[in-house]
Parts: structure tokens; sequence; C-alpha cells
């Protein structure tokens, strides 16, 4: 009897732990090789909509998809706004952990909430409708606020400052995750450093100069990277902001491309080809930087 | 002594700085959300009416009782908790699941599989989601919240399972473990008494996380939903595609959309830091 129920718990156990073990393979599959798979697939073909009627195009969406001047809008709509936002996000996220530095632990807890709010409660679509409402012509605070000071009529969505727009509330965004990353070195820094200097009759900039910024410059680096990475993929916050129409198509980076040929063209082959050119690329300068800081660091 | 005042008005002129950019930030990061909720208690006439006054204009809850009554925002709002909540509990458990498993490998297979799944953190939601759509397509089950709680699944599942790993590492208390074995513990009464309680922080911060993405989410939403399974951020998305923009109901959208992601987060952290001291944060 007893030799039954221990047979029987081990059963449920291995059944539980292996159980969980298959979820998790049928997640890896669904997260890498299903959709890399069929993207891969689905760009060699003339997939059009759901139709059924397709045929094996070898290269040619790839050769069709480079001959687009709407490729090249696209792509140069991504590197604008992932560099712009990157360096949006890390210069104003390192300022933010540095003035929150200079706080006692209590205080600075409090005010490391309200800097992180934007990043962790608001989402991306209530953070686009903030911000739509704040610079829209008619009712919005901030165009209203500025037409009281200047007298002049300002445009966020026109063509010239859309995109800057568009980087401005990616910014507001994202920066607290790097103000989370580079905080987090600045508490590492061990307090004798800062001794040291203050004995030596050094100044704040002194103490920036030759003790916190040795200390945050790789976390400042790493973090960097990674939001360029993130933002290049960004598909909701350009989507979101943009809309559907022609602002989208001259400001939207490739994500948006990519949306815009499968889902409104239904164009799936095309749509692929350039998903498959995006994640190429995309492994390549995160394998480039990763061989770099290997070879750098002799390791 | 003239030296010693230059160098007090030099760190008084620091905090003052210091004291600037702070107020500065706060205010950057908080006074447009503070004035979506005012907006959202104004009448939708006097958020029309440029120059508006605030304190002019008397307060109302309109907007929000035409937004809980007239629109599918209700809806929207139980559709994103289950699929939150189901992502929240799930992604956490089953990437200790394969944490716990994953120790049972070769170091070199342990090394293979955080490189996968760190590999799989880097595809884009946007390339996951496009043969998710045709497979279920295909598969004719569609509009199911059970196909986003997988697709949610899919974003928070590699991140779970990278942090955790690299945590188990370091959290769980050494040898106890091997004592455990040693006594003939069986693998559930390991996970539960050296790994559950060692990794609780950790676990509970990865639950969070794993919610507020899933609240959050938009682009799995768009893609793989569709009409009445329709969750929060579809709803409000809806209210402000319409071709006549009520600025009133998506203030107050967007106000009850900030507190429907702060409340869980509140409540499930403070609980969490009464029982740890200490421990991973977001």
């Amino acid at each position: 009897m007893l030799r039954s129920t221990k047979s029987g718990r081990a059963a449920l156990q291995a059944l539980v732990l292996w159980g969980g073990v298959a979820v998790i393979i049928v997640i890896g599959l669904l997260v890498i090789f299903v959709p890399v798979g069929c993207l891969i697939g689905v760009s060699l073909t003339s997939l059009r909509g759901f139709s059924s009627n397709y045929s094996y195009l070898g290269l040619w969406n790839y050769v069709e998809a480079f001959r687009q001047p709407e490729f090249w809008r696209g792509a140069r709509n991504t590197i604008t706004y992932a560099i712009g936002s990157c360096i949006g996000q890390t210069v104003l996220g390192t300022v933010m952990a540095l003035v929150l530095g200079g706080w006692q632990a209590r205080t600075r807890r409090a005010i490391a909430i309200v800097f992180f709010v934007p990043y962790l409660v608001v989402p991306a679509v209530i953070a686009v409708q903030l911000w739509r409402f704040l610079i829209d012509p008619r009712v919005g605070a901030i165009t209203l606020a500025i037409h009281r000071v200047t007298g002049h009529e300002t445009y966020f969505m026109s063509e010239g400052l859309v995109m800057i727009s568009l980087i401005g509330i990616s910014t507001w965004m994202f920066a607290p995750f790097v103000m989370l990353v580079v905080s987090r070195s600045i508490e590492e820094i061990p307090s004798r450093r800062f001794e040291v200097i203050a004995l030596d009759g050094g100044r704040s900039a002194d103490t920036f100069r030759h003790v916190v910024f040795p200390a945050i410059g790789p976390a400042i680096l790493g973090v960097a990277l990674l939001r360029l990475v993130l933002m290049a993929t960004k598909f909701d916050v350009p989507y979101l902001f943009l809309g559907s129409g022609p602002l989208s198509s001259k400001f939207g980076p490739t994500t948006v491309l990519i949306y815009e040929l499968a889902y409104e063209r239904l164009r799936y082959g095309e749509a692929s080809a350039v998903g498959v050119m995006m994640l190429l690329t995309l492994f390549l300068v995160i394998w480039s930087v990763v061989l770099w800081q290997a070879v750098r660091g002799g390791t | 002594m003239e030296r010693r005042a230059l160098a007090g008005r030099a760190r008084w002129n620091v905090k003052l700085v210091r004291d600037f950019v702070t107020a500065s930030l706060v205010v950057f990061s908080i006074a447009p959300i503070g004035w979506l909720a005012v907006s959202s208690l104004r009448p939708v006439s006097s958020i029309a009416s440029a120059p508006a006054s605030v304190f002019r204009d008397p307060w109302t809850l309109n907007n929000y009782r035409h937004l809980l009554l007239d629109t599918e925002f209700v809806s929207g709002m139980k559709n994103s908790l289950i699929v939150a909540l189901s992502v929240g509990v799930l992604a956490p458990t089953l990437a200790l699941v394969g944490t716990f498993m994953g120790r049972r490998l070769s170091s070199k297979m342990r090394f293979a599989s955080a490189v996968f799944w760190l590999s799989a953190y880097a595809v884009p939601a946007v390339v996951v989601v496009l043969p998710l759509f045709m497979a279920i397509h295909f598969m004719g089950s569609f509009n199911e919240l059970f196909i986003l709680v997988l697709g949610h699944l899919c974003l928070s599942f590699p991140l779970a399972y990278v942090v955790l790993s690299t945590r188990a590492i370091t959290s769980i208390e050494d040898g106890l473990e091997e004592v455990l074995i040693l006594d003939g513990a069986d693998n559930l009464t390991v996970l539960r008494h050296a790994w559950i309680p060692s990794l609780g922080p950790t676990l509970g911060g990865l639950a969070m996380i794993a919610f507020t993405i899933s609240m959050n989410d938009f682009v799995m939403a768009r893609f793989l939903l569709s009409g009445r399974s329709a969750t929060l951020p579809l709803v409000l998305q809806g209210l402000f595609d319409l071709s006549y923009k009520d600025w009133g109901l998506i203030c107050a959208g967007g106000t009850l959309g900030i507190v429907a992601v702060t409340v869980p987060l509140l409540v499930v952290s403070s609980a969490w830091m009464r029982r740890e001291s200490g421990g991973m944060r977001g």
C-alpha cells in the first residue's frame, strides 16, 4: 500500500516536472524555431493573405525589398529613431541616476519610485495618447503654453517635428530603465573611494571625473547598447504615435513597414523577407559587440 | 576662514543645483500623468475650449461614467487581468521548473540553453507575432485569450529564465540542496525547501514584471485578438481611433488604465516587501 502511494507520488512528480519542461520546449519552439523558421520559409514564397495559391520565389522578395525606396526609408527611420532615442534615454537616465546618488537612502527611494512611474505603470498606448493630448494643436497644454509665451503656433505632428516628438516620448518612457542600471552601479562604488578624494580636497567635479564616471562608464555603455537594440525593434510606440497614414509611411521605422506589408497589404512574403533582414542585422550587431567585448577583455 | 566660507558656499550651490534638477525631473516624470488625471475630471466642453482654466469649471465624473457604462472598458479590463494574472503566475513558475531541471544538465548544455533564451529575448515581438498570427489562422482557433497568454509567455519567459538561472547560482544556500538530496529528498521536496525559499524575492519580482509586461502589451493583442476578447490597450486605442476625439473619455480611460496597472503592483509589492526584506527589484 505504502509502496503504491510512493510510486504514485513519484509518477505525479515526474509528470509535473517533465510536463513543465514540455511546456518550456513548446514556448522555445514558439519563441524561436517556429517564428524564425516560418519567417524564412514564407520569405521565399509569394504568399499573399491566406491564399493557398502561392509559389516558391527563391530570394526574389529580398531583391524586391532592396529595390523599394520604402525599405530604405524604413531603415533610415529605424536608425534615426533608435540612435536618437537611445542618446536621449542614456543622457536623461544617467542624469536621473546621478541626481539620485546625492540624496539620503529613504528620499532616494521615494524619488526613484517617482522617476520610475513612466516606465513601469504607463502602458505604451496610454503614454502615446497622453503625449498626443499634451501636444494637440487645439487642446494641448504644451502647445497652448508655447503659444502663450512665443505667440507662435507649434505643430508637433508636422513633418519637421514629428520624429523629434517621437524620440521625446520614447525618452520620457524609457529613460528610467537606464536610471535603474546606472544608479545600481553608482551604489556599488565603495564609499572609501569618495572618502579618499574628499580627504585629498577634491571637488564634486573631481569626484565625478575620477570616481563616479570610471565606475559607471561600462554600465552606461552596456545599457545604451541594450536600449539601442530594443528601440530598433520597437513597434508599438512609433505605430501608435504616427497612426496609419502618410506620417506612418514617411517616418515609420522598419517594424511599422513590416506591419503595413503584412497586415494592411497582406504581402506576407515581402513582410517576412524584411523581417528576416531585420533579424539578421540585429544579431549581427549584438554578436559583433559581444565578440568585440570578448576580444578586448581577452576572454 | 575665507576658504572655509567659500567651500561652504560651493557645497550650498551644489545642493541647490541638485534640488533644482531633482524637482525638474520629478515634474517631467509625473506632471503629464497628473494633467491627464485632472483633465479626466473636467467637462468635455472645458477641455476643448482653449485656453482652459483648470479651476474655473466645476469638476465632474461624467467622463468616467460614460467610460464605464458606454464603452468596452470593463470587459477590456477583465480580459487584461485574466491574461496578465495567468502570465504573472505561469512565467516565473515555468522558469523555476526550467531552471531546476536545467541544473541537472551538463555545464555545456546549460550554457547553450542560456544562449538560446538570451537570443530569444532579442527576437522582436513583431517578428514573433507574424508567424503566430498565420499559424493561429490556419489552426482556426482565433480570438482566444489563451493564445494571448501563450504569446505573452513568449515575451516574459526568456527574461524570467535568464534571471532565475543566474540568481539560482548565487541565491541558494551553499550545500542545502546537496544535503537534502543526500537525505533522500525527492525533486519536489528540494524545490519546495531549498529553491523556493531562496528564490522567493526573485520569483515575486519576476511575477510583477510578467504581469506588467502583459498588462501593457499592445503588439501581441493587436495581432492576435479582436472583437469581444479585446484587452484594455485595444479598448483604449479604439477610443483614440474614433473620428471625433472625445478627450474627456480618453483622459478618463488613460487614468483608469494607469490605476489598473498600479494597484495590483502596489498590493503585490507591499505584501511581498512585508514578507521579504531586500531581494530583486524590477
